[in-house]
């Protein structure tokens, strides 16, 4: 029976694989990387469609399954067919996977062959871009069994009847973020644990509303007969449906809640609005806390980010301090701050999201005048722009990496290493030419020198390199590298190697300005100069402070020769190392960073009251962790504390007694009132209306013994046990 | 809830209800339904639209669950029928519902998966009977041969038991007598193990019934007011003809005899329909009118009657007062 | 064999009008003694009428002594049988006769046209006997 089940749901959705597979393949045509020498979006772009269309089409397989089966007659005449109930729905679902998959096999597939001929030849593109294309399209499957559950509730269509489809939603939605974003190992376990659960889960869950709620119980779960023969029903779907039915309900509640209370909160409340913060530097070296904002600048014709407000750090103040309590910069001075050198940071590369090889945040144009593109790996290709070549030439000119061109075996770690040379550049030298022959790189094992001509990377230095900087020297002229590796900071002269070629000047600030000029950088030496041991608690974070912070460098001339090696830990503490002219460490200097915004706790006396009592502990705890700056409130708040505890007491009573309510007039056994009583502390207000939407109200009348109300499908009645009275006879019955 | 004895029962009964009770949403459709469907006999079961027949057969089949109350279909709860006794029933829906892009060989192959046995020349035979060839599209079926492709797919699984809904619907009457014919021949044979066959079916043509059933059922708003043999029926209701002018029947004449089932108003004269009357069913009705404020010695005489009169009587009963007032009432 | 014909819809229950169509077959003497009846089952396929009420036709039939059925071979029309006492049988016919006397009075026949009529009637049975 089940073949014959399985073969008419295949040949009734038949029809729709030629017209989904007619779509998907237009899709993915019109999503395939073009012939460029620029990476592509393509498997964002393409999974976020497939993730639609893959959505919409499961949706529409479930729904084409399940809308006949409304009517008693399609119904009756299909499930008197001696098969288990569960058989005429695993039916519906294999035929509807194998469409799905049809559907998507052939274009996808053609596609992956062919991608594989065409890259990374003509395009800086790779089949594994289609990958994650393919897994959202998996993922969006679950919107099938979604829509069999959603079609089989008992409740209303304007109540909670669509509700399920969240889940899939999300579902989907987070198998595509799973694949856009470098998760970390155990991230990424959750993500795949949670699809692959719901994915296994979701026929059972859908299953059991198809056998069970589809027959229109007036209970969802009600007291099953002592013959319990039917044995074909896993007992574990039961377990399976209640919490696809409570994660539905959190995702609808979060969903809810957002929607009043983020809008209210940002529309309430923006102190900080354009605003960010900073650290620069007095002429001093004495590290400041400023507040930049987002501005049109008439002079220069276009916005950036400009000082509006200043504060001196004092080294004793203590974490968590007000930024009122420092003492604020004069506002003639605030043009005057410095801003420090970027130490460039070799341990920090981009993680690689999954299925990934290019590297996409990577444009224009580098040496030699090619596109040069990392892959995740750390090897460089080399395009030229399409219009320079025929059109059946490769736009792929060279690969390259540490052993030189034409070589894959010893990546570049991380990754940009072209990148990292300059960017560790002072901004005041200018940056390797774009168009010369030779360019340099920088990666955590060492400094590069490429001649595109010779083609030919030569090693400078090898060495372990966490931070690199290049600048000069004001007092002396002359360019100096820092590297900073573990807890030694090492100064190196760089010099030409070429004879008679001198090393590019210090450009002038009207230079600077005008966006400066690549002047050709001539071979490179490095000449070891001083090495100096940093303190060993370096970089140790202060009292109070969370360890796994990220770290930057940063480098200051000093006024007097000598420079200033800075430590920023986020947003949180500033360290300063006074190195003088003979390369001596002459001063230590530790301060806090004053708490970013101001007190919360009016702000959130108000958001907090509108979720319920678990959730704003949980905020409250967030509010106050160490990451948001944000300390206990002091004696002058606790009133307000108390106040707003308050508040989410009231408010949880409200939600309790409504709850309360809801669950009388649903007239809701003992059992499950406790069940919505005890989910209204942790949902508030919201849950009296998913009682009313989840159960459907259940007809009741007074019972003949005691006059109370009780539903019609209790077997007895649940105040007095008195049985049902028997039918009243009219004398006109014959039997 | 009153607990049925599987043992005893499930031997004798194709189908047993207990209490059975249906809401959808506040409308009350099957009332605590108690009967017994016995085996190897052919049940008619008569009622207007929306008098519950439907609902109290597909909660028979498993198809919808009961509010409260249970009916058991051989032997098995029918909320959780197995495979095994699905394979002996067979059941027609209302308005022959068949899958329309199938063939007829294709939906006889289909049929046949599911059943333990499968009676092929008895397809055949049926859908000759029915003049349809195999190679059609069930699609341009008309209706007529649609329920004879339908009863032919149950019948060739040699059912033990057939429920079927209302099969004369829209059925021209060539077909009709075809679908009669097929169900008598049916109903007189046994299945292969000897099973006596028993047939529930629920109609509108009471000379149908007339024809094939042995026992009468018929549902009024929900509750089930008779179920016995015809002949008991037609034994045990009778109707008389009184002659007295209009102000006689009133409202107390009607609470005052038992068992009136519809009182008349026809040319000059009362048409009296009375279930249960015992012998001395004149003196009665002489007494009713006496305290109802009529004539006392009015001439009464019994009428012959029809089962169609008498199904019609007690089908115009739907909607009577006395009838509303004894259904349970769901409050706000 | 005569066609046995059913209405339905009448005030006469189809069992009776089984009966009633065989009895009067076998008094006119269409059907002879000896004569095979059609069985229970292929009649109620002809007539598609129900086989219980078949059965119980022939059950009333055989108690009435006008048919006989052989273990395994059927039933068949029976020697005319005294099932019944001289006073029986008398009291049968006047339950008959009586609604027919009243009738044709009602209808204005005078006791000499009864009489004729009751004679045509026997004058008729006595022609198909021959």
């Amino acid at each position: 029976m089940f073949i014959a089940l399985l073969w008419k749901s295949f040949r009734e959705i038949l029809l729709t694989v030629p017209l989904a597979m007619v779509v998907l393949s237009v899709i993915t045509y019109l999503q395939m990387p073009a012939r460029s020498d620029q990476v592509q979006s393509t498997a964002s772009s393409y999974a976020s469609l497939l993730a639609c269309l893959g959505g919409a089409y499961a949706m529409v397989l479930g729904l084409l399954q399940t809308w006949p089966l409304r009517r008693t007659d399609v119904r009756g005449w299909l499930f008197s067919h001696p098969a288990p109930r569960w058989h005429f729905y695993f039916a519906d679902l294999f035929a509807a996977v194998a469409a799905y998959l049809l559907a998507i096999l052939v274009p996808w597939g053609i596609a992956w062959i062919w991608l594989g001929q065409v890259a990374p030849a003509t395009r800086p593109a790779s089949p594994w871009d289609l990958m994650p294309g393919l897994l959202v399209y998996l993922a969006a499957l679950s919107f099938h069994p979604a829509s069999v559950w959603m079609m089989n509730r008992p409740s209303s269509w304007f109540g909670s009847r669509t509700f399920v489809l969240a889940l899939p939603g999300l579902l989907t939605f987070l198998a595509f973020i799973g694949l856009e974003t470098a998760l970390p190992a155990w991230g990424w376990g959750l993500v795949i644990a949670t699809v692959v659960l719901f994915v296994v889960l979701y026929p059972l869950i859908a299953g059991e509303a198809y056998t069970r709620l589809s027959n229109a119980p007036s209970r969802v779960y009600r007291r099953r007969s002592d013959v319990g023969d039917n044995n074909d029903r896993p007992g574990f779907a039961r377990l399976a449906y209640c919490v696809a039915v409570l994660a539905s309900t959190a995702i609808v509640c979060l969903a809810a809640w957002m929607l009043v209370v983020v809008p209210l909160d940002s529309s309430l409340f923006a102190p900080t609005q354009g605003l960010i913060d900073d650290v620069m530097f007095a002429g001093d070296g004495n590290p400041c806390f400023v507040r930049k904002a987002y501005v049109w600048n008439e002079d220069r014709g276009y916005r950036h980010y400009e000082t509006q407000e200043a504060w001196l750090l004092n080294p004793e103040l203590e974490m968590f301090h007000e930024v009122s309590q420092l003492e604020p910069v004069e506002a003639n001075q605030i043009a005057n701050l410095k801003q420090a050198s970027y130490v460039t940071n070799m341990s920090w590369f981009g993680a690689q999201p999954p299925f990934r090889e290019f590297v996409q945040d990577y444009f224009g144009t580098g040496p030699g005048g090619l596109s040069w593109h990392p892959t995740y790996d750390g090897v460089y290709h080399a395009y030229v722009p399409r219009q320079s070549v025929q059109v059946e030439e490769d736009l792929l000119q060279v690969v390259m990496d540490r052993n030189g061109f034409g070589s894959t075996e010893a990546p570049f770690h991380p990754y940009h290493a072209i990148t990292n040379f300059s960017s560790a550049l002072e901004s005041h030298l200018p940056s390797p030419s774009l168009t010369g022959d030779v360019f340099f790189l920088a990666d955590a094992e060492g400094l590069y020198q490429a001649s595109l001509g010779e083609r030919r990377v030569e090693t400078l230095l090898s060495e372990k390199i966490d931070g690199f900087a290049v600048m000069i020297d004001p007092a002396r002229e002359n360019i100096i590298a820092f590297i900073l590796a573990g807890d030694t900071l090492r100064l190196y002269a760089v010099e030409s190697d070429e004879p008679g070629v001198a090393l590019p000047k210090r450009m002038t600030e009207e230079e600077h300005k005008r966006g400066g000029e690549r002047a050709p950088w001539p071979r490179l030496r490095f000449d070891e100069q001083i090495e100096i041991k940093l303190p060993p608690d370096w970089y140790a974070p202060l009292a109070g402070e969370p360890t796994k912070q990220g770290l930057t460098h940063w480098l200051l001339p000093r006024l007097d020769g000598g420079w200033l090696l800075i430590q920023q830990r986020a947003m949180s503490s500033i360290k300063r190392l006074d190195i003088d002219a003979s390369n001596q460490i002459v001063a230590r200097t530790s301060y806090y960073l004053p708490r970013a915004k101001p007190s919360p706790l009016v702000r959130d006396l108000l958001v907090t009251s509108l979720i319920p009592v678990v959730t704003a502990s949980a905020a409250l705890f967030e509010l106050a962790g160490p990451q948001n700056h944000v300390e206990l409130p002091r004696v002058t708040d606790r009133v307000l504390l108390l106040l707003c505890l308050g508040f989410v007491l009231a408010h949880s009573l409200l939600a309790w007694w409504f709850t309360e309510k809801a669950c009388t007039a649903r007239r809701l056994s003992i059992r499950s009132t406790t069940t919505w009583r005890c989910a209204s502390v942790f949902l508030g207000l919201i849950t009296p209306l998913l009682v009313l939407s989840f159960h459907h109200r259940i007809a009741s009348v007074s019972c003949h013994a005691c006059d109370r109300m009780i539903r019609v499908d209790e077997p007895r009645c649940p105040h007095c046990t008195a049985a049902w009275k028997p039918v009243e006879h009219l004398g006109i019955e014959v039997f | 809830m009153s607990d049925l004895e599987p043992d005893q029962q499930c031997d004798r009964f194709a189908i047993h209800a207990a209490g059975l009770t249906r809401y959808f949403g506040d409308q009350l459709v099957v009332d605590r339904l108690d009967f017994c469907i016995p085996k190897g006999k052919v049940t008619a079961l008569l009622g207007l639209n929306g008098a519950g027949k439907t609902t109290t057969i597909r909660m028979a089949m498993g198809l919808l669950d009961p509010t409260r109350g249970e009916c058991r279909t051989l032997g098995e709860n029918s909320r959780e029928l197995s495979t095994r006794t699905l394979q002996r029933i067979g059941y027609l829906v209302e308005g022959h519902y068949l899958p329309g892009w199938m063939r007829v060989s294709a939906l006889e192959r289909f049929a046949r998966s599911g059943r333990a046995h499968w009676d092929a020349d008895r397809f055949r035979s049926l859908i000759e009977h029915f003049r349809i060839r195999s190679d059609q599209r069930v699609g341009r079926l008309s209706r007529g041969q649609r329920a004879g492709v339908s009863l032919a797919c149950v019948l060739a699984a040699d059912p033990e038991l057939l429920i079927l809904d209302d099969p004369a619907l829209g059925l021209d009457p060539v077909s009709r007598r075809a679908l009669n014919e097929a169900l008598v021949e049916f109903a007189g044979g046994t299945t292969r193990q000897g099973a006596a066959r028993t047939v529930l079916l629920s109609t509108h043509l009471i000379d149908d019934v007339e024809r094939i059933a042995d026992d009468i059922a018929v549902m009024i708003g929900g509750r089930l007011l008779v179920h016995t043999s015809l002949a008991n029926f037609t034994t045990r209701v009778g109707r008389w003809m009184l002659h007295v002018d209009e102000s006689g029947v009133s409202a107390r004449f009607h609470r005052e005899l038992h068992g009136l089932v519809e009182a008349r108003r026809a040319c000059g004269h009362w048409e009296l329909c009375i279930a249960n009357g015992d012998a001395d069913i004149k003196a009665q009705i002489a007494r009713a009118l006496e305290v109802g404020g009529g004539e006392a010695n009015a001439s009464i005489e019994q009428m012959e009657t029809s089962l169609n009169d008498l199904v019609i009587a007690y089908l115009s009963t739907e909607g009577s007062e006395s009838f509303r007032e004894a259904n349970e009432h769901v409050g706000a | 064999m005569v066609a046995i014909h059913i209405t339905t819809g009448s005030n006469t229950p189809i069992f009776q009008q089984i009966v009633a169509q065989v009895r009067a077959a076998i008094a006119s003497g269409r059907w002879k003694v000896g004569d095979p009846l059609p069985s229970v089952r292929s009649l109620a396929k002809e007539l598609v009428v129900n086989h219980n009420t078949v059965a119980k036709a022939y059950k009333q039939l055989l108690q009435d002594g006008l048919i006989d059925s052989h273990q395994g071979r059927g039933y068949f029309v029976a020697k005319r049988r005294e099932i019944y006492t001289k006073a029986e049988r008398v009291r049968r016919v006047r339950k008959l006769v009586q609604p027919l006397v009243s009738e044709a009075i009602t209808l204005g026949l005078s006791s000499d046209e009864i009489v004729s009529l009751l004679k045509q009637e026997l004058g008729k049975l006595r022609q198909s006997d021959e």
